[in-house]
């Protein structure tokens, strides 16, 4: 059974439909890439899955259960967490009380369990030195991880990863595809947006692509990377066609 | 650390609450006990506003209504029920805090300066059907500007002091929890991150309700007390934005959302208000003013909260 | 039609000339700064006052005080944003609030130190005149100051949508960082905002002062039907304004017509209150969400 399921998901904002009709799974601890230029409905998506918006059409199934229209802390509380750039810290809050936030709203750890498993987040996301600095004033790798680690406070089955490698240099980045192998491991499944080529090729099982909202493939990221319409939604009707052509060369 | 500085402050309190409990033992003046009496009070107030605006960072400009109706509920539950004060305090809060838990709902949907404008819209539409309501449909309930009068007391401002101490007691204990809960820190991620406290599983819009109920609660309480201190209780007076004014200038000089800040604001003013004197209301309420200036501008966390930020940075 | 009905809507009408008259300069300061100015109605009262004490000095007729009262209210509004609420801008705006309601009880209280609480009246040769016909009764001042309003919103609009400097306001308001990015001193057009802003609440508070009572603590009931009008009419819209200010103003009259006086207050916060559950981007739809 699939860990993760949308059926049909359709989001409109006023005429435009953002999310259009799009169904597709996700497995037990697999690493689902999603790719798709800017605008083709990633976010919209994410945000939909999560409850911050409502669908107008489809449903969304997690584990099982029909979590459509839930509201988001509900969706937390069973085991769907997402991370991502916009999202804001508690900047006042420290490193480490950040992440007891969701180990004990979450995850529903009381105070102490809370705090117990903070330590061992931090821990495995190498943040533990940074755990007394005000949230606010950490790097950008740094706030990565902290993100990361927030949400699998949460007791995370699925997490969400919304471009969560942004701003990386490539050896920031090469931690942090290690740190999702592990959590892949480990039995949680991810769904990984990035606009890095080389990190989704390398690190999906198997990748979803979207354009305008509209899904074009959902499959394993040799054959995507070779799918002309993937081609043509990144690269656009003028060149693919020279493309082909130098292959046959 | 946490847990160190939490029993100095109950410390602190406790042996305040026992000096304060044997000040009439000493002092006799009825002057004297009174001035006591409002500085706990305030002390109370500020406090119970502090519980819902200092803490979320929803900032109710209408906290005046929960105290109006809990006036109100004590007067009616003592002249027309002929209960006891003791019964009409719990009576009160339970009344302001159903009708927080109602206009709650609709209200905090509403961010920012639309939340405050609604709480001050229902504050003054609480005054307004106050009232009128008996004018309007002819009964004889609230009894409109003609006011209300309670059973007059047959204890002096030694008796109010105690009130207002155990009141703002719980008050103040109910700090000392959100400071070092479960509950607080969803309160917290909420005034920091909204949208991240929902996606962390916080359930915003509870734990939101549950603060202003609360506050609600404690003003209602409040608004109790003062009717059966006052004897006398009209729309006017209990309803008066000025009580709002207090609240919110006492904490914001002692810093919103911490424990202390509501204390050292509300002795302050208090204290100031007793120098000048009553007599000067206009020079007060310009000293106000630019106190709110002058805090806005240079102290915006509150003396409680600059002096953590000192101290803060100087340990980094 | 009913006479009496009739009448209330008139006298609706005009009344919400007046709100729409003195609410615009509210809604363009919240709409571009996102600042609730709660010294709102001390603007009107200080416009009110210019006019009073020109009337008293020199026979000046109120009319004719309203440029001083703009260009009086203008520097004043100015300088007032640019010492001291500019300050606070980058912060949250919560802080605005409070501050403006600060500057709201010093000059409310101030005022009543200088000038007493005494209640005070503008009589003109014109005053009580009015258009009577149908049954009807229009008084002139009241006319005037509708007119006034719907200029005023006019000129308002015609200035941030054909003006450089309106345009500069407008880019702010939408975006005050890609807004610094192009060039614009965010802080003096914050300033410029308020000080139009202020100048426009000046000029209606002198256009009221022929039919208004004038007294320092007037200020509060104008803030608080600012706040109603600009609720019911959408945030930040300036035609808003007198769509606001038309249906309370009429909802009150119609009140008070077929009700009672008292009521009519009641009504106006019941209608804020569920407005602002309701509909927050008011009636319009085109005000700013919460």
């Amino acid at each position: 059974m699939a860990v993760l399921a949308c059926d049909q998901v359709l989001v409109r904002f006023g005429s435009l439909a953002a999310v259009n009709r799009v169904g597709f799974t996700l497995e037990d601890s697999e690493i689902l890439g999603m790719i798709g230029p800017n605008g083709a409905g990633k976010t919209t998506l994410f945000d939909t899955i999560m409850g911050v918006r409502k669908p107008d059409a489809g449903r969304i199934r997690f584990l099982g259960k029909d979590i459509t229209g839930w509201k988001p802390h509900r969706i937390c509380r069973l085991g769907l967490a997402k991370a991502s750039q916009i999202m804001k810290p508690f900047s006042s809050l420290t490193v480490f009380e950040n992440v007891l936030v969701g180990a004990m709203h979450g995850g529903g750890l009381s105070l102490r369990q809370a705090r117990i498993r903070t330590d061992e987040l931090l821990d495995f996301v190498n943040l533990s030195e940074y755990a007394a600095r005000p949230a606010g004033r950490v790097f950008v790798a740094a706030r990565r991880r902290l993100e990361l680690a927030r949400a699998l406070a949460c007791g995370a089955r699925v997490l969400l990863l919304d471009e969560t490698m942004a701003g990386l240099n490539p050896s920031e980045t090469e931690t942090a595809l290690t740190l999702l192998r592990r959590l892949r491991a480990s039995g949680v499944s991810l769904i990984v947006v990035e606009h890095n080529m080389h990190a989704i090729m390398d690190i999906s099982d198997r990748i979803l692509v979207l354009n305008y909202g509209v899904k074009i493939a959902e499959d394993a990221p040799e054959r995507v990377g070779n799918d002309p319409e993937v081609i043509r939604a990144y690269l656009g009707e003028r060149i693919s066609p020279s493309l082909r052509e130098d292959d046959r060369d | 650390m946490k847990a160190q500085t939490a029993r100095k402050r109950l410390l602190i309190w406790g042996v305040l609450t026992l000096l304060l409990c044997l000040f009439p033992a000493f002092v006799s003046s009825q002057y004297l006990l009174r001035i006591a009496a409002l500085m706990v009070f305030w002390i109370g107030m500020a406090g119970s506003w502090n519980l819902m605006s200092g803490y979320t960072g929803y900032v109710d400009f209408g906290p005046v209504a929960y105290f109006g109706i809990g006036s109100y509920a004590a007067a009616l539950v003592m002249t027309e029920g002929g209960g006891s004060f003791f019964l009409a305090l719990p009576a009160a809060g339970c009344t302001a805090a159903l009708v927080a838990l109602l206009i709650g709902m609709p209200t905090l949907r509403l961010k920012g300066a639309y939340f405050a404008i609604a709480t001050f819209a229902f504050a003054e539409t609480m005054k307004q059907v106050t009232l009128e309501f008996d004018r309007t449909f002819g009964i004889f309930f609230f009894q409109g500007s003609h006011g209300i009068t309670l059973p007059i007391a047959p204890y002096g401002n030694a008796f109010f002091l105690y009130c207002s101490l155990a009141v703002a007691s719980l008050v103040l204990l109910a700090h000392h929890w959100i400071e070092n809960s479960r509950f607080g820190y969803a309160l917290k991620a909420v005034h920091e991150a909204e949208d991240t406290a929902e996606l962390s599983g916080v359930n915003t819009f509870g734990v939101k309700l549950t603060a202003y109920a609360m506050s609600a609660f404690f003003l209602g309480v409040f608004g109790g007390i003062e009717a059966y201190w006052i004897t006398y209780i009209t729309p006017a007076d209990v309803f008066s934005v000025h009580k709002t004014v207090q609240m919110v200038i006492m904490t914001l000089l002692g810093g919103m959302g911490t424990f202390l800040g509501p204390i050292v604001g509300a002795v302050f003013l208090t204290g100031v208000s007793e120098i000048l004197g009553l007599t000067f209301v206009e020079y007060y309420l310009i000293l106000v003013g630019m106190i709110i200036v002058g805090v806005i501008l240079l102290l915006p966390r509150g003396i409680v909260g600059t002096w953590k930020e000192r101290k803060r940075l100087r340990s980094l | 039609m009913d006479v009496l009905f009739v009448q209330a809507l008139i006298n609706g009408l005009l009344l919400g000339g007046v709100y729409a008259a003195y609410s615009a300069g509210f809604s363009l300061i919240f709409g571009v700064m996102g600042v609730l100015n709660l010294a709102h109605g001390e603007l009107v009262m200080l416009g009110a006052f210019i006019a009073y004490g020109l009337f008293e000095l020199v026979h000046l007729d109120p009319y004719l005080s309203i440029p001083i009262a703009a260009v009086s209210l203008f520097l004043g509004g100015y300088a007032i944003q640019k010492f001291i609420i500019n300050r606070v801008i980058e912060q949250p705006h919560l802080m605005s609030y409070i501050l403006t309601f600060g500057l709201h009880l010093i000059l409310a209280n101030t005022a009543v130190k200088l000038w007493t609480h005494d209640f005070r009246t503008i009589t003109t040769s014109y005053s009580g005149m009015n258009a009577a016909f149908w049954g009807l009764n229009i008084p002139y001042a009241r006319l005037i100051t509708f007119f006034l309003a719907v200029a005023v919103v006019i000129f308002l609009w015609l200035f941030l949508n054909r003006s450089e400097t309106g345009r500069a306001i407008r880019a702010t308001a939408q975006d005050k960082y890609a807004a610094r990015l192009m060039g614009v001193n965010v802080r003096e057009i914050y300033a410029l905002t308020f000080g139009l802003g202020a100048a426009v609440t000046g000029m209606a508070g002198a256009s009221l002062s022929p039919f208004t009572i004038i007294f320092p603590e007037m200020g509060l009931g104008y803030t608080v039907t600012a706040f109603c009008v600009v609720v019911l009419g959408g945030m930040g819209y300036m035609q808003g304004a007198l769509y606001g200010g038309f249906a309370l103003g009429v909802v009150q009259s119609l009140a008070a017509a077929y009700l009672s006086a008292g009521i009519s207050v009641a009504v106006t916060f019941l209608l804020l209150f569920i407005m602002l559950v309701l509909r927050p981007t008011g009636l319009s739809g085109k005000g700013i969400a919460g």
